[in-house]
């Protein structure tokens, strides 16, 4: 059988191997207690370098889609998108680091973390102080990327968890790409 | 020939008045919901969960996807705001503090009571009802607050959908060339004791 696969394995892997990716997912934020106070779910695609886009579905409509240049919110209940610039950078959000190119170390220091509900876990802490969360946690399963964990400076934690995962799927190219609709405010964020 | 009744003038609607009356005795409650700002052709997202108990406030707004975390608390010292990189603001007024560290004119005073469906204390320029009585538009300390949705909530009809814009204006009423400030906020979850 296959060596058992370290977390940090699975991260690289992830990295070098996994180019595009597609899933469904669940959110759910945690208080400082570790106490749920929003659960959300929805799909998400990503491209690599810098493309990705979140649908949420449930309990409100929400796109969030990277094109590669800008980041575009678009909240359809409340009819405002917010756009802004992407840094690039692998710390722009955490879930540009999902879909960021180049050398994690530059912006992380990584350790495994302990097994954990038949996941092998890895650690990444922003060089950065100033990136706006504390620290990033990924949960691989069997070698797949099976949750991913936000710790803020206030210990909320926004932990998401990927089902009917596909790696490296074809995916269509306007997936990535977004026009405000008609008559709904675009803001600079 | 009899001319349709007037509306009852809001001070005089039994319904609104015992509404009213009962709102104004819920001093503790939490409620969850989403925010989206403008000012001209800047402004932004955010989540929003906000925790009043009496005199005290904390307001938690968090950006998409978990970022860009603020904290604002304020209680009858203060307000101290809080953001994920462990920085902290005080000052003595939340809504100026919360402009000061983001830019973002919020009317946290007002929004206090509006979130209830209430007036704050104070003059009020104008007030609409709906048919059950319940707030629809309101005027006041140059805000035009726009009630587009309630939701029950055990005794309480509570807006959901709020639509608040502050168009500065001339004496004469006109509207100044100013930005127009909007907020829009969806009320998803409301907890009452």
């Amino acid at each position: 059988a296959e060596a058992p696969r370290s977390g940090i394995d699975s991260l690289r892997r992830f990295f070098s191997e996994v180019n595009s990716y597609s899933a469904r997912f669940t959110q759910v934020v945690l208080d400082e207690r570790l106490s749920p106070i929003q659960e959300s779910s929805g799909t998400l695609w990503i491209e690599r370098p810098n493309k990705f886009r979140w649908d949420y579905e449930k309990p409100y409509k929400q796109r969030i889609v990277a094109d590669g240049e800008r980041l575009w919110v678009y909240d359809v209940g409340l009819q405002q998108v917010s756009v802004r610039p992407l840094s690039g950078g692998l710390n722009d959000t955490p879930a540009m680091l999902l879909a960021g190119r180049g050398r994690l170390e530059d912006n992380f220091t990584i350790k495994p973390l302990s097994m954990q509900n038949d996941s092998e876990w890895v650690q990444l802490s922003p060089r950065r102080k100033d990136s706006g969360y504390e620290d990033i946690r990924i949960g691989f399963a069997q070698g797949k990327l099976r949750v991913l964990e936000m710790v803020d400076g206030f210990g909320q934690v926004t932990r998401v968890t990927f089902q009917s995962s596909r790696e490296n799927p074809r995916i269509e190219p306007n997936r990535f790409s977004f026009t405000p609709p008609e008559g709904v405010d675009v803001v600079g964020e | 020939c009899a001319t349709a009744p007037l509306p009852p003038a809001a001070d005089l609607d039994p319904v609104w008045q015992a509404r009213q009356a009962a709102l104004v005795s819920v001093t503790a409650w939490q409620l969850r919901g989403r925010l989206a700002l403008r000012a001209a052709d800047q402004g932004g997202h955010a989540t929003l969960s906000w925790k009043r108990d009496g005199e005290r406030h904390r307001m938690d707004f968090t950006g998409p996807l978990g970022r860009g975390h603020l904290r604002l608390t304020q209680d009858s010292q203060g307000a101290e705001l809080r953001d994920a990189d462990r920085r902290v603001w005080r000052a003595a007024d939340a809504g100026r503090l919360l402009y000061r560290a983001t830019g973002w004119i919020v009317p946290l005073d007002g929004l206090n009571y509006w979130v209830l469906g209430l007036p704050a204390p104070g003059p009020v320029a104008n007030l609409q009802l709906d048919e059950q009585g319940r707030l629809k538009r309101l005027l006041q300390s140059g805000w035009d607050i726009q009630f587009l949705e309630y939701t029950r909530h055990g005794a309480f009809d509570l807006p959901s959908k709020m639509y608040i814009t502050r168009q500065d204006r001339h004496a004469d009423g006109n509207p100044a060339e100013g930005e127009i400030l909007e907020v829009r906020l969806s009320i998803e979850q409301w907890t009452l004791p």
